[in-house]
């Protein structure tokens, strides 16, 4: 007990821990003297101020006639918060704690000097970037097309088929799956003299890969099948169709919703009748404008 | 929609054994026994129904779309062959169904036996022609068809070119009440003349049967094409 009665008593004579201050810790402020009661607000007295050109003796004017004149001062008062006077502060008292004032000649007022460092602001220019219109991530999912392939007639004239078709993308990303509808007459050196118009209507699958971005490239396989009217000596015979092909080509997006299409390929279509059939192999190409 | 692709890939496996070709149209040379002449067609429609050594019958049946008209006569009969011993065109009228189309048809005339005739089997209206002047022959066949049948006569005699350069001359007749008979002559040199003739129910003055006719070779020109 006794022990204990001891500790305490040292403890109590080496009063508590004084702790070293810690690294880039900030000292406090030394508290100002306490202004007596009734005393006289203490007035700003002459200093060591680097006054502006302005209010500078004309004699050290003459002396460096080049010296900066747009120093900014700051004057700061112990009993007031740092304030940041200007060349030509209208304020009374501002100008009043620059020219200095009578008072107790006590200098109790420190000065720092501001520099302007920064460029002044530019004004604002045009616009140089913009964020633009992301490209499509799917191709076309309606095509108005034109399509053309060329034969040749039982007589050896030359029989050039126009096609208008319409196709359906419903697949339309990485892989394209794409429904083909297509109603063609004959032309050429035998519709050319009058002689007949042949007729044909084809409906194709196609199935394909392209990579979807402004200018769309693709590959698509397809088959089809349908009929032809064909006439040749006044007579009217009607022949199934059916098709193989392959089409490779570019979908261009013009517009968010409107796309320039075009590709060549190949073409061989089948032509049954009365017991046999034919076929053709045959270079094709296609244009339209998709949706 | 697959039923499309089901349909068009069954069609394909079928269509094995289908042959290239420019067009859907098959185009079929003929050449005659004896080698007077040569000719080419295309089938359908032309379709190939007698043949001897001397001469061809070709014909096209009567179809719509492809469907067959029961009993009905070919809308077109073409025979060829030297004039002296292919058909006449009585008897290509009468195969066409002529008598048969209604009342008011003429029937065609009796043509009276003349000696000789069935030793040459010569058309009576040509036993008095150079039967290896094609003109002549030509004539003769034109006046038969407007004076004897009462034709019209739809396209004079004019002159006709094959693509072998072989010159001939043809022309048309219309005979009521619709049928149109076009016939061509071609001189084959010292043997009778080369004669096309073709009757149907539709005008005969078209590009596919000028185009056809132009592929007619006579003797003469084949031989000139071999050397």
């Amino acid at each position: 007990m006794s022990v204990v009665a001891s500790a305490m008593s040292l403890l109590l004579w080496l009063g508590p821990p004084v702790l070293p201050p810690k690294q880039g810790a900030r000292e406090p402020a030394p508290e100002p003297p306490a202004r007596a009661a009734g005393a006289p607000e203490r007035a700003p007295v002459d200093t060591e101020v680097d006054l502006p050109r302005e209010f500078q003796d004309p004699a050290t004017l003459a002396e460096t006639p080049n010296a900066e004149s747009d120093t900014a001062v700051v004057v700061i008062a112990p009993d007031e918060p740092p304030a940041i006077g200007l060349v030509g502060d209208p304020r009374p008292d501002r100008a009043a704690a620059l020219q200095g004032a009578t008072g107790p000649g006590v200098l109790e007022y420190e000065t720092l000097t501001a520099v302007r460092t920064a460029e002044p602001a530019q004004p604002s220019g045009k616009l140089t970037f913009q964020r633009g219109t992301p490209p499509p991530v799917k191709s076309a999912m309606l095509v108005i097309g034109y399509r053309q392939f060329a034969m040749r007639d039982g007589l050896g004239r030359d029989q050039t088929w126009h096609l208008v078709g319409l196709e359906i993308a419903p697949v339309r990303r990485y892989v394209r799956f794409a429904l083909h509808t297509e109603v063609g007459v004959e032309g050429g050196e035998a519709a050319t003299g009058g002689d007949r118009a042949d007729l044909m209507v084809l409906q194709k699958v196609g199935l394909g890969v392209q990579y979807p971005y402004w200018v769309t490239p693709f590959v698509e396989a397809q088959v089809g099948v349908g009929a032809a009217r064909i006439e040749l000596f006044e007579r009217n015979d009607l022949a199934a169709i059916y098709t193989v092909g392959l089409d490779a080509g570019v979908q261009w997006a013009l517009l968010k919703h409107l796309y320039f299409v075009g590709s060549v390929g190949w073409i061989r279509p089948y032509f049954a009748a009365t017991g046999r059939t034919v076929y053709s192999d045959q270079v094709t190409f296609r244009v339209g404008i998709g949706f | 929609m697959w039923s499309a692709v089901l349909l068009a890939g069954s069609l394909m496996v079928g269509g094995c054994d289908a042959v290239p070709s420019d067009s859907y149209h098959t185009r079929v040379k003929y050449t005659a026994e004896d080698e007077s002449f040569s000719m080419e067609f295309i089938s359908p429609p032309w379709e190939l129904t007698t043949e001897t050594s001397t001469s061809v019958r070709l014909e096209i049946a009567a179809e719509i779309f492809g469907a067959s008209i029961e009993d009905a006569p070919p809308t077109h009969v073409l025979i060829a062959g030297a004039v002296d011993g292919a058909a006449g065109f009585d008897t290509i009228i009468e195969e066409l169904g002529f008598g048969d189309l209604g009342p008011d048809i003429p029937d065609i005339p009796d043509i009276p036996d003349i000696p000789g005739e069935e030793e040459t089997g010569i058309p009576s209206y040509l036993l008095d022609v150079d039967l290896s002047n094609h003109r002549d022959v030509a004539f003769a066949e034109l006046r038969y068809l407007t004076e004897e049948l009462g034709g019209l006569v739809v396209n004079g005699l004019t002159a006709f070119v094959t693509d072998a350069g072989e010159g001939g001359v043809v022309f048309q007749v219309g005979i009521e009440p619709g049928v149109f008979v076009r016939s061509f002559y071609f001189d084959r040199g010292q043997d009778a003349a080369l004669r096309v003739g073709v009757a149907s129910l539709f005008q005969l003055q078209t590009i596919d049967m000028d185009l056809m006719l132009k592929r007619v070779q006579s003797d003469r020109s084949m031989e000139e094409q071999s050397q």
